[in-house]
């Protein structure tokens, strides 16, 4: 089987997977695809010897998280847009303020209040289900950061949403 | 599932169909391959080059005459993008472009975002129009040969790895592809031609590369992007692509870098195309699926 066709399947395998990764990172499905693509590129590139040494959903995974964290830094990726008009009504209240809101826009409510870094490092202990070593690898941070950021990261998501569902059982 | 995966998960509830485009990921990535092999090819020469010459020459404080005759086959260094001798395409910029003139280096703040004019394309387009065929491809092949729009004086080489020949198209991964070594009068490199499916190609805010500008522009009529690469070097490859989106959907990429990876060449001074070449092939009437 050649690289594109290799490739090919892979991307077929892995890209919903790693759109979801991505969405809980950044927030935004359209982002989401973009960060997928820019990963999925960059693994193209380097998949030779990705494949040679099986590295492939590790490197996915850290291009992915880098790349999202990066553009979550720079000051034209955030999220301020200038209007035209005042809305006429006030912004909303925070997602613990509104029981009437659905949980899934409460848990992007409160991921969006988390700090990048911080943001990172729940989705990679909690979603992707690495643990503090490797989270601390991938990151590039000390395994005492990851697990302090965890422990705040989870202690925020706690307060937001405002209900006691999120408990650590690992 | 832990319940922290649970809540997690719920974020999913409103969750899109997937649209990522795996031809554009394939293309994209393809040409960065590209770019990299001749970046690393051209880093290798300029180090051979600097290494070797002063010691051939074995002349003392000769450094300055082995360099200029290093300039014979590797143009003098100079840090000004290559693109600058392509004239920029003589339309005036589509509306919204926030974005520098690739062919003079200019830089401007992005007005649209405040931030940096660094930009990039957008690949996420929708499935090609039609399935790409064989005898299309042929088709493709016979309508770019006689539109005139490759340059007379192209000396054009197969490219080593590329499975069809010098400017004939292929069906590759949905869409159509050709690649070929050229050398003109204005430079040597290599061109890359690409049709898939077409979303409005534009320039959008990117954290990537800050020697990468991005431009919207008109192109007798049509818009087109023109995007620049650059490799952070004292000798920089310089990769150009330029896309159209044709009526039925098909999106056009014309591309063109300043490397030359076959083994017995070395990277022209410019691009074998200038942008306005590039844009003339993309925008070919009937350069569609």
């Amino acid at each position: 089987m050649d690289r594109d066709s290799e490739f090919g399947e892979y991307v077929d395998a892995r890209a919903l997977v790693m759109r979801r990764t991505a969405y809980l990172l950044c927030g935004d499905w359209h982002r989401a695809e973009d960060l997928v693509q820019t990963a999925l590129t960059k693994l193209y590139v380097a998949w030779p010897r990705l494949r040679r040494d099986g590295a492939l959903d590790a490197y996915a995974r850290k291009v992915l998280v880098r790349t999202a964290i990066d553009e979550s830094r720079l000051a034209f990726r955030r999220r301020e847009t200038v209007v035209d008009t005042v809305p006429d009504t006030p912004a909303p209240a925070p997602a613990s303020a509104m029981p009437g809101a659905g949980a899934d826009l409460d848990v992007r409510r409160a991921l969006a209040a988390l700090p990048p870094g911080q943001r990172a490092v729940v989705v990679l202990r909690y979603w992707e289900d690495l643990s503090v070593t490797e989270t601390a690898r991938l990151l590039g941070r000390t395994e005492g950061t990851v697990k302090s950021q965890a422990a705040k990261g989870l202690a925020a998501l706690r307060e937001l949403l405002g209900h006691g569902v999120m408990e650590e059982q690992r | 599932m832990t319940d922290i995966k649970q809540a997690l998960a719920a974020a999913f509830d409103d969750e899109p169909p997937l649209t990522i485009d795996r031809a554009a990921i394939l293309r994209t990535g393809r040409r960065k391959a590209a770019f990299r092999r001749g970046y690393t090819a051209i880093t290798v020469l300029a180090t051979a080059t600097v290494v070797c010459v002063p010691a051939v020459l074995g002349s003392g404080g000769g450094g300055g005459d082995g360099n200029a005759q290093v300039g014979g086959a590797a143009p003098a260094r100079s840090t000004t993008p290559t693109t600058a001798s392509a004239p920029p395409v003589t339309s005036a910029p589509a509306t919204g472009s926030s974005s520098p003139n690739p062919a003079t280096g200019s830089s401007s703040p992005n007005s649209a975002t405040g931030g940096p004019s660094t930009t990039r394309m957008s690949i996420i387009v929708p499935a090609p129009p039609e399935p790409p065929t064989s005898g299309r491809a042929i088709e493709l092949t016979a309508l770019l040969a006689s539109s005139g729009a490759i340059p007379a004086d192209a000396q054009s080489q197969r490219y080593a790895d590329y499975p069809t020949g010098p400017w004939e198209f292929g069906v590759v991964e949905g869409g159509y592809e050709t690649a070929v070594d050229v050398t003109t009068a204005a430079g040597r490199g290599r061109v890359m031609v690409g049709l898939g499916g077409g979303g409005a190609p534009k320039c959008r805010p990117e954290s990537g590369n800050p020697r990468s500008t991005c431009e919207e522009r008109l192109f007798e009529g049509h818009p087109i992007v023109v995007t620049v690469s650059m490799s952070n070097d004292t000798q920089p490859v310089t990769f150009v692509a330029v896309h159209a989106r044709k009526a039925d959907g098909t999106l056009v990429e014309a591309t063109a870098m300043n490397g030359n990876i076959q083994k017995t060449g070395i990277t022209g001074v410019n691009l074998p195309l200038t942008v306005e070449q590039l844009a003339k092939i993309a925008t070919l009437p009937g350069l569609t699926f």
